[in-house]
């Protein structure tokens, strides 16, 4: 007999996407504690260059307003290059998302800093799926936080709206 | 999980809390399922503001299902059985094959798909249990018979605050109530009616086919994405 749902008893989290993300959804909810259940809300990320990310920062509002009606009780930001891409960029699309929703929202780069700070983290290795031309201001974002990366490599895979996210190395990289 | 047996996209309506849940619980092994809630104005979750809700949803569907899109499933599932309804099959067809001509993607709808699975099992003679008022029951019962099928009974719930808030006793209830002797089979209306943990139950207890508009539209996803759907647990539909 496989398990009964839960229906988010204790707390339902909903979530901006990217639209073309593959492991989000499935990654989030192998984790979640009994009781707490993920909704998503997507919205197109038309690139990756700072111009595009920082559009889709000001598009979360938007989208997030999908999220008022199943009573969520928390609303995160959940694109990492975009809430990293200046230091401030994830708790403006939180803002944004709060103002238009009512309801509290944080962003993926609030929770990557308040994590580092929570394991005393002061330098770290990156690795990510990005161009350099992403992992560049992240590592200057993680920099204004007081964590310094001596190193950061990415696998150079465009960002999941082209091709879907893999854990696979991309073998030209 | 990783879906590296195969992606289902479900548009979902925008206020349904209970339809993410029930899909992530009833995926098989290596089955991932991803989610784009549809564009829809009005109160969520009541029969109040539903027509509205609903002229939205088919207003925007394409570029809802374009954005689902880009994670690139395997099939795209319309989650809401009153939208096809108001469709109709005709008009559910055409838009299912401008979203794939659009996307690429196999597309379906729970409706469809309950169609498909009660013809799995040569069922003509249908009771019919829903959320709805007794306008959109009809609705139901007439988008039934338009499929070749006889409804020999219908009722539905009383009452409903919200249908995502019904506990699975009062659609268990539901379910044997409207059960005849010559219901070959038993159909539950409604997406975002919290059905998938009491299907097995009723599929025992009245000893033939339970199909629910959730239940079905996974079975169905399945079966496009080239997945055999048996999930134990959840009566005959998913049975090897």
């Amino acid at each position: 007999m496989k398990p009964n749902p839960n229906y988010g008893e204790r707390l339902k989290i909903g979530r901006v996407l990217a639209a073309g993300t593959t492991c989000a959804e499935p990654d989030a909810h192998d984790i979640l504690p009994a009781g707490v259940t993920m909704h998503t809300a997507r919205l197109e990320l038309p690139g990756t260059d700072p111009a595009a990310l920082r559009r889709i920062i000001d598009a979360a509002g938007k989208t997030a307003a999908l999220l008022v009606s199943p009573r969520v009780g928390l609303i995160v930001f959940h694109c990492t290059a975009a809430s990293t891409i200046d230091p401030d960029s994830g708790s403006w699309a939180a803002r944004r998302i709060q103002e238009t929703t009512g309801i509290p929202a944080t962003a993926a780069s609030e929770a990557l800093v308040a994590a580092l700070k929570a394991l005393g983290a002061k330098k770290i290795v990156l690795l990510s799926p990005y161009d350099q031309h992403v992992n560049d201001p992240e590592v200057a974002f993680f920099a204004h936080y007081g964590a310094q990366v001596p190193e950061g490599k990415g696998f150079s895979r465009p960002i999941c709206h082209k091709a879907p996210c893999s854990t696979a190395p991309n073998p030209s990289a | 999980m990783v879906g590296w047996r195969a992606r289902l996209g479900f548009l979902i309506p925008a206020g349904t809390p209970t339809v993410e849940p029930e899909m992530y619980t009833m995926a098989p092994e290596g089955v991932s399922v991803h989610f784009q809630r549809m564009v829809a104005r009005g109160a969520d979750g009541t029969l109040a503001g539903i027509d509205a809700r609903i002229d939205t949803q088919i207003a925007q569907l394409e570029e809802s299902a374009e954005l689902l899109s880009m994670m690139k499933p395997d099939v795209i599932v319309l989650a809401h059985t009153a939208t096809s309804y108001r469709l109709g099959q005709e008009e559910e067809e055409a838009i299912g094959a401008r979203i794939t001509k659009r996307t690429g993607v196999p597309f379906i709808s729970a409706f469809g798909s309950v169609v498909a699975a009660l013809d799995r099992f040569g069922a003509k003679r249908i009771a019919l249990g829903t959320p709805y008022d007794e306008k959109l029951t009809l609705e139901g019962k007439k988008n039934l018979e338009a499929r070749g099928l006889e409804v020999v009974s219908f009722d539905y719930l009383k009452n409903v605050r919200s249908i995502f808030e019904e506990p699975p006793q009062r659609v268990y209830r539901l379910a044997k109530g409207v059960d005849r002797p010559e219901a070959e089979a038993v159909f539950l209306s409604g997406v975002g009616m919290p059905t998938i943990s009491v299907l097995g139950a009723l599929d025992a207890d009245l000893d033939k086919p339970v199909v629910s508009s959730s239940g079905a539209m996974m079975w169905q996803a399945l079966r496009v994405a080239g997945v055999k759907p048996v999930i134990p647990g959840y009566g005959r539909l998913f049975a090897s």
